[in-house]
Parts: C-alpha cells; structure tokens; sequence
C-alpha cells in the first residue's frame, strides 16, 4: 500500500490554473455543485491530484484514468465504492478542510481524513459508536476527548471505507479501539487498520488507513508537490517511480 | 422599529407531539429550520454563511461526522431514525425536511428501519460525499 497526503491550497493562484481539463463530466458536475468556493477548490484540487497519482501508477494520461462505482450493498444502486476501471489495483481518498490523503494498493484499502471535530459533536456522536469504544472514550475527561475520538473515528471510517460498506454498515458493529492501550489499534479479522501522521503543521488533523492484512504498509505518507496541480501532467512531478501492479 | 418576528426568525418547534399535530407545511417549514441551524452550529459558519435549504448538505460542507451528529439529533429531537448517508444522500435539505416530516407521523419508528439503510448512499469520499 502507498499512501500520499496532499496540503490543499486555500486559493487557487493567478496566473497557473489548476488542470481541470483531466476532471471527467461527472467530477466537474460535482465541483460546480459546490455552495461555497473553498470547498469547490478542495474537491478539485483532491480529484486533480488522484488523477495524477492513479495515472502515474497506470502509465497513463490523468484524463484517461476510468473511475467508477460500485454497486451499493444497501441498494444495488451505482453509488458504492469507488473503483478505477480495468486494472486490479485499489484506491481510496479523502479530503476534508485542509488535507487530501490518496491509497493505493493491490488489495482493498480505505482512507480517511477530518479536522477534529468539536467537543460538543463528540458528545454526540460518540454513543453511536462500539461499547467498548464507548468506554475507551470515557476515560478521558470530556475536554480532552476530541483526538482519541477524531482517532477512532478514522480508523473506523478507513476501516468501513475498505470494507466497501461505507457508513451503511452499524457503526457500533466492529471494534476498532485501542484495547489497553496496546502499541496498535484493533482491527476486525483480516485487516490491519492504523492511524497516519499528518505533520507537524496540521496538529488538528487526524487520518487512518485500512488495508487487507498481509499487505506490506508504510509508516507515514508521502507529500505530494503543490506543483502536481498546475503544471503540466509528468509522472515524474510525484517523484517516484511507479509501474502498474506495483508490489504495494 | 420593526418588532414583527417571520416564521424564520422563530426557534423552530421539534416536539414530535406537536409537529404531528400541525399540517404537513408547517411541519416540514419548522424542521427544515431546525436542521439548517443545527448544520449552522456544527459547522460553526460565519453569519454570513447560511445553509442553504434548496441544496444538497454534502455541497455545503457536511461530511461524516457532522452527518452522523445530525442523525443523533434528529433521532434525539424528533424520535426518528434518518440514516447519516441518507441525509447526505437527500438531494436538499428541504427534501430532507419532507422526509422527517413523513416519518414523524409514525410514532417511534427507530431501529432496526430497513428503509433508513435500503435507500441511502454509503459512501463519503471521508468529508464529503
């Protein structure tokens, strides 16, 4: 599994205009439908930047990658996880206010990544969780609950992501906590489940990736380059080298 | 000055009770109000900043966590249980607002409803859908 952690820009620079162009109909539809223009931006910048990176590892053009969705569990609808089209590897991506952060790997992986969330929402959410992550939880005093929580909340959701369940599934059905207080957080059967730094500049931030055990996974996230937004599309504007079915 | 209060400038009503008992409109007037200053606070936007009721949540902002929070909140208010990737399936909150709207005339109707989880979208690219 490769994992890759893109800093967002808060706007987008005159004069080098992000490479749009490789967006397929669908995702520009989606970042149009954007209220407000950061998030439009976000969601441009994350589905530019998964281009590049999935078409690097293709040996392809970004506008070539064929994304697409599975079929939903809950439904059958085509609205499930997320796939690319013609290739046995697996991708997942998230974004949220600040960060994107892309895996990539031979077997299922999901990724998350949010801003911690307020003291207020964890009380909220966290009775939807797992008992026994419940419990966990409670051992910190109410103010100091947001990053175990934010942690927890990652993990199960990169968990949930690579299942290819998604939020359909009971989030109180799998354990995913740090049962005492062990070097790794559990994970169910099968996977292996962690959460991923962020750095140093992004303290309120919290990420996790889910891959099938077995599979090899890095410690930490590589950075992508700002200039994988603007300039025109190389491989080598990643700085590695990829080949499809790289030995994740 | 102008003393006259509008139907938006009132606490929404969220007592399950009492929306039963008013007519489908105002119903669904009242609890999209509730919702869109429910999203207002989690999201903690600027006055400036207001949700928007004819749009989707999850183009406004709204990813997982705030859409399992409105869930617990809609669940704890008005005793019924919209699924986190229903509500950011809903295609605007107003939408959202009807169908509360329409399961709050069945008292109590909380887990386990299938058809909270059959017509939902699970998946959230984490903050967003």
């Amino acid at each position: 599994m490769h994992l890759w952690l893109l800093r967002q820009p808060w706007t987008e620079p005159p004069g080098a205009p992000l490479q749009t162009g490789e967006l397929d109909e669908s995702e520009r539809q989606r970042a149009s439908a954007f209220l407000r223009p950061h998030d439009r931006l976000l969601y441009l910048t994350a589905h530019i930047a998964l281009r590049r990176i999935l078409a690097a590892y293709l040996d392809t053009v970004p506008g070539e990658v064929r994304l697409s969705r599975t079929s939903c569990p809950a439904c059958g609808g085509l609205h499930g996880k997320p796939v690319m089209v013609g290739t046995p590897l697996h991708y997942s991506l998230s974004h949220t206010s600040g960060l994107a952060l892309f895996g990539v790997a031979t077997e299922p992986v999901g990724v998350d990544v949010e801003v911690l969330p307020s003291e207020e929402t964890v009380e909220m959410c966290s009775p939807a969780l797992h008992p026994d992550e419940q419990a966990e939880l409670a051992r910190y005093p109410s103010a100091r609950r947001q990053l175990p929580f934010g942690r927890l909340w990652t993990r199960k959701e990169a968990y949930l992501k690579g299942l290819g369940t998604g939020l359909c599934r009971d989030l109180a059905a799998d354990y995913l906590g740090r049962a005492d207080d062990g070097p790794a957080p559990s994970a169910p059967p099968g996977w292996v489940v962690d959460n991923i730094a962020c750095g140093s500049e992004h303290v309120n931030h919290v990420a996790a990736a889910a891959v099938v055990d077995g599979v090899s996974r890095p410690t930490n996230a590589r950075w992508l380059p700002a200039d994988c937004l603007y300039s025109a599309y190389s491989a080598e504007l990643l700085g590695t080298d990829f080949r499809v079915g790289t030995k994740s | 000055m102008n003393t006259r209060s509008t139907a938006r400038d009132r606490a929404p009503c969220t007592d399950p009770e009492t929306l039963r008992a008013t007519d489908i409109d105002e119903r669904v007037e009242s609890i999209e109000r509730f919702l869109c200053q429910e999203v207002t606070r989690a999201l903690e936007l600027p006055s400036e900043h207001s949700v928007d009721p004819s749009k989707p949540l999850h183009t406004q902002g709204v990813g997982s966590i705030v859409a399992l929070r409105l869930e617990r909140r809609i669940r704890l208010l008005l005793r019924i249980d919209i699924g986190a990737v229903r509500i950011l399936r809903a295609s605007s909150v107003t939408e959202l607002a009807a169908l509360c709207a329409m399961r709050i005339v069945d008292p109590y109707p909380l887990r386990s409803d299938p058809e909270g989880v059959s017509d939902s979208v699970p998946w959230t690219d984490g903050g967003r859908l």
